[in-house]
């Protein structure tokens, strides 16, 4: 494998676990990018093992680089609040892109699932930075506790508790979900 | 009783997990066809950049964050408020007064050259050309800091250094020009 087919095979996850945290699409490739770019530029001699933690490494900084920015813009234009316009469509195209397998359930069962799928989105996006970072790379991405703590620059406890606060939040979404349905 | 809660409660964390994984995953599946074309074109200049080195990231993290200011549709209210601070910092450099010391030394270095020798040689004037520009650059510099100084002032600040303004203006007066109040003495 090449560091190309590599990229390729990271980018749309790591675009995903990004978008969740900038809610801008614009912002997010900006990061991804900016992480790519870093990747080839400082790492494309080491072996293809390597690749995937220090990718993920390098886009979790740059995701703190952006959040800093923004934090430096939102104090120098205060009287300026960031649109949620991508926000509250986001819902929406989520319960627009239905089950193909509508047809074999019932509509309003398939539409509760489409909705509690959205509002664990919803939940997965609304969770502080490193909760959210720390859930994605360690049940989405599959990286070990240790592995996490690495890529987020964090200790291993903080890992945990992190993803321990993440599981809870999101758990509490599901079930409320599940009550609702039942 | 406490294991088979327990395991009840990993079981559902588990099942929780691979629910949201696949959510997850089909999430990112249904991304449209413009976020995959796009990722591959970033990936393009990715490496692009990091073939050139002028346009490498690092070492441009200012420069970045004022293009990406600069790029921000947010900027757009932002700025009319920026070219008025501008423009005041402007009429105020403008409105300072031209220091005399600048007035006073090139007129000087004429006049010496001219009473000494005639024809000066070339070292001469380019000294005092260069005197005349590190005065000149010295003194806008001082004026940028004054204007930035002062545009730091909060009201009360202000006030008070009208109020020594007012002072060093009354002390610069002769005493006779001082009204004497009716009464005083």
């Amino acid at each position: 494998m090449n560091l190309n087919e590599f990229l390729a095979s990271v980018e749309k996850r790591a675009f995903r676990m990004v978008r969740f945290s900038t809610h801008c699409d614009d912002d997010a490739f900006d990061v991804v990018q900016e992480a790519m770019t870093k990747l080839i530029s400082r790492y494309r001699d080491r072996g293809p093992d390597e690749w995937k933690p220090l990718f993920f490494r390098i886009l979790e900084n740059c995701l703190t680089d952006y959040h800093r920015q923004q934090q430096r813009f939102s104090k120098l234009f205060f009287w300026r609040k960031a649109t949620s316009e991508d926000d509250t469509d986001a819902g929406d195209e989520q319960l627009e892109a239905a089950d193909p397998n509508a047809e074999t359930v019932g509509p309003e069962w398939l539409l509760g699932k489409e909705r509690q799928r959205g509002a664990v989105l919803a939940a997965i996006e609304d969770l502080p930075l490193q909760q959210q970072q720390c859930f994605l790379l360690r049940c989405w991405e599959g990286m070990s506790v240790r592995e996490t703590a690495a890529a987020m620059g964090i200790s291993e406890g903080s890992v945990k508790t992190h993803l321990s606060r993440a599981r809870h939040k999101l758990n509490e979404v599901v079930e409320a979900h599940d009550q609702y349905q039942h | 009783m406490t294991n088979i809660s327990t395991d009840k409660h990993s079981t559902d964390r588990a099942i929780d997990d691979q629910r949201i994984r696949q959510w997850l995953d089909d999430d990112m599946d249904s991304l449209p066809q413009g976020v995959s074309q796009q990722l591959a074109e970033r990936r393009l200049q990715a490496f692009r950049d990091a073939a050139s080195p002028l346009t490498s990231t690092s070492g441009t993290g200012w420069k970045q964050w004022l293009g990406a200011l600069l790029a921000t549709p947010r900027l757009a209210t932002g700025v009319p408020l920026m070219v008025v601070v501008a423009m005041v910092a402007g009429l105020l450099v403008w409105q300072s007064p031209v220091p005399d010391t600048m007035l006073d030394t090139a007129p000087a270095i004429a006049a010496n050259n001219s009473a000494i020798e005639p024809i000066a040689n070339e070292r001469e004037i380019a000294a005092a050309g260069e005197s005349v520009t590190s005065a000149t650059v010295s003194e806008t510099a001082l004026d940028i800091d004054m204007v930035m100084a002062m545009a730091e002032l909060d009201e009360s600040e202000w006030g008070m250094l009208q109020d020594l303004e007012f002072a060093y203006w009354l002390s610069e007066l002769p005493d006779a020009s001082i009204p004497a109040t009716d009464g005083a003495g």
